[in-house]
């Protein structure tokens, strides 16, 4: 049985199979590029962006926050200080009546010339002076309004007025729950004083004071009380119409006679400005856009990513298939099944190039011609490509015919030479031909510049040295054939030089290797399959054809 | 001088100069292969195209030509009476020979 094979070598890998967007294999149909609405790593960077943005925006919240809280407590500062210098407005005159007071035993007319100014309603609606021995709790004097102290029980009063004699300061009575709201003062010169003088001053009805528009303090609200509680019933004054302050508030005391003022304050609007207090705001809304952007930013390049992906897998794809269609061809151009011949086995291998996608020009043929004379050929078109391949099937095609004509391989160089030219075809040709001429058992072979065949017989390995001539195409050449005797147990290997040519190399080192590669009894497609597995380093550049035959004994 | 590099990655200078004999001489330096034959045959076309009838080719820096840098040369060389091939390394000597090209493309002794 005559074999003829294309090998395919080993170890090519084919695209793995690949799936579509929907998960169904693809079959013959173009497979469609995977879209998607969103990719994962866009949907962190967002997260991440919109992450680092509330940061921001909750430290530059918290920073106002404290910004706005010291502001408030140095504005409170500053009214408690306000407040504690408008004091001794009260205490001057109420000092300056008591010493007098104590100087001319309270007489009414000296009393009533300096302090009657100070009773007509600023700073006060009523003076009086009263006997620091309260056994009778009763005004002495009285300038402006009746005293609301005089309204109260006399227990109280005799409490009150002993009380301001041990202090040294203002005693403060608070009257801010009767109808007339009044707040009063008392003073006397000390534990030896006979008088205390005593004064009232009126505050408004309604508990609320406005605060000019131009004032320092315009931009807060404030509320004082008498005393250190925030009661209502001690409210002093407030400039609005609910003193239940709430959200940010800051407070402060100062002393007021032998009482306290306690103010507290809440801001009407930031402090600090506006355009601190919207900085959380601003930084949120640009962060958040800056995050969408980056996101975008991101996505675009995913989908360019694996758009790209997708090309190349597409070129890979196209590319097994322009290989496939090379392989296709080539095989149609080389003999579909090699003739029988008694006595003779013929073997033949055919490797395509590493990139395999440009058709070779190498070829293999046996012709059986009249007499039981075999006809053989093989050769190697120069370049790759479908024009290579055309001068290819063109010579096999023409050799056929001289073949069948009766030529001999000398003659069928010399009319081969006349059909091709590298001007005109851009391609050259080395053939080697040859004629088994079975009834001497010799053989003949003619060589157009091609790589001399191995004869191989019990003895060895040894190349048949022909006549080379130059290469079908190029012009002026002259063959002739020489004649070869063939040995017992004989096998005559012809082949391209891609089997034993390396890139750098010289081709006597890569004739050498094969020489010694093939030696050692084995069958034809063990040989040929051996030598192809040790000459050929996978990825090689070149075409390979092998064409062997073995004579029978 | 020219640089030129093929698909395949073969890279190959070209390079002219007249020799005392007045021939001119190009100096192929790196590799010709199927990627970058065609380049080097239209550039060395432009040195046969000014009509002279002998060419030397300068092969001491070639590394390496397979048969579709030798059909170039000899589709170039094509026209020139002269043509000798000065210094090919041994690789590209023997491939002339085993070819049997060296009477085409004679090596300068």
């Amino acid at each position: 049985m005559v074999q003829s094979e294309i090998a395919l070598r080993p170890g090519r890998s084919e695209p793995a199979a690949r799936r579509d967007a929907n998960g169904s294999a693809e079959g013959e149909s173009q497979p469609r590029e995977p879209r998607r609405i969103l990719h994962t790593v866009s949907v962190v960077v967002f997260v991440l962006g919109i992450a680092v943005t509330a940061t921001l925006a909750l430290t530059a919240r918290s920073l106002h926050d404290d910004n706005e809280d010291h502001l408030l407590r140095q504005r409170v500062a500053e009214a408690g200080a306000v407040l504690s210098a408008a004091i001794p407005n009260l205490q001057t005159p109420l000092s300056s009546g008591a010493v007098l007071a104590e100087a001319t035993n309270a007489d009414r007319a000296t009393f009533t010339s300096l302090m009657a100014p100070l009773a007509a309603g600023r700073p006060f609606v009523s003076v009086s002076v009263w006997p620091a021995d309260a056994s009778d709790p009763r005004p002495l004097i009285v300038e402006g309004a009746p005293p609301e102290l005089a309204g109260r029980p006399e227990a109280q009063i005799r409490t009150f007025l002993a009380h301001s004699i041990n202090k040294k300061t203002v005693s403060v009575l608070d009257l801010l729950a009767a109808p007339n709201r009044r707040l009063g003062y008392a003073y006397s010169v000390g534990p030896s004083a006979k008088y205390v003088v005593y004064a009232e001053s009126s505050l408004p009805q309604n508990q609320r004071a406005s605060v000019d528009s131009n004032s320092a303090f315009s931009d807060l609200d404030y509320a004082i009380y008498v005393g250190t509680n925030d009661d209502s019933a001690h409210l002093l004054a407030t400039s609005k119409v609910d003193p239940r302050f709430t959200g940010r508030t800051a407070s402060d005391s100062v002393p007021f006679g032998d009482t306290t003022l306690r103010i507290v304050m809440t801001p009407r609007r930031q402090l600090g400005g506006e355009l601190l207090a919207r900085l959380p705001w601003l930084i949120g809304g640009i962060g958040s856009l800056i995050a969408l952007a980056a996101a975008l930013m991101t996505e675009r390049l995913v989908r360019r990513r694996t758009h790209a992906e997708f090309l190349a897998e597409q070129n890979a794809r196209l590319f097994s298939e322009q290989r496939s269609v090379a392989q296709t061809l080539q095989h149609s151009l080389l003999p579909e099944a090699l003739p029988e011949f008694p006595g003779l086995q013929l073997s033949v291998r055919y490797v395509p190039g590493a990139d395999g996608v440009e058709i070779g020009g190498d070829w293999y043929d046996v012709i059986g011609v009249d007499g039981g004379d075999i006809i053989f050929v093989v050769g190697d078109v120069s370049g790759r490509g479908l024009r290579a391949a055309t001068v290819m099937a063109s010579l096999r095609y023409a050799i056929r015919a001289y073949a069948v004509q009766g030529d001999d391989p000398a003659v069928i160089l010399v009319k081969l030479a006349k059909l091709i030219n590298i001007v005109r075809d851009g391609h050259f040709a080395t053939v080697l031909c040859g004629r088994v001429k079975a009834a001497e058992r010799s053989l003949t072979l003619a060589n157009a510049g091609h790589p001399n065949p191995l004869l191989i017989d019990a003895t060895g390995a040894e190349f048949v040295t022909t006549t080379v001539g130059p290469p079908i195409g190029v012009p002026g050449g002259a063959y002739a054939a020489v004649s070869v005797p063939i040995p017992t147990e004989a096998t005559l290997l012809m082949y391209t030089d891609g089997l034993f040519e390396r890139r750098g190399e010289n081709p006597d080192v890569g004739l050498a290797r094969l020489r010694q590669a093939a030696g050692g009894e084995q069958s034809l497609d063990d040989l040929l399959d051996g030598l192809l597995r040790v000459m050929t380093p996978v990825g090689g550049h070149d075409d390979t054809a092998i064409l062997g035959m073995r004579w029978r004994n | 001088m020219a640089q030129l590099e093929g698909n395949g990655g073969a890279r190959c200078t070209v390079t002219q100069t007249i020799d005392a004999s007045g021939a001119p001489v190009v100096k192929l330096i790196g590799e010709i292969d199927i990627s970058n034959a065609h380049q080097i045959g239209r550039t060395l076309e432009h040195v046969v195209g000014t009509g002279t009838d002998t060419l030397v080719i300068d092969l001491s820096a070639l590394e390496f030509m397979d048969s579709a840098g030798i059909a170039m040369l000899l589709r170039v060389v094509t026209g020139v009476a002269f043509v000798t091939i000065r210094n090919p390394s041994t690789v590209v000597r023997r491939i002339l020979e085993c070819t049997g090209l060296d009477d085409i493309l004679p090596i300068e002794q």
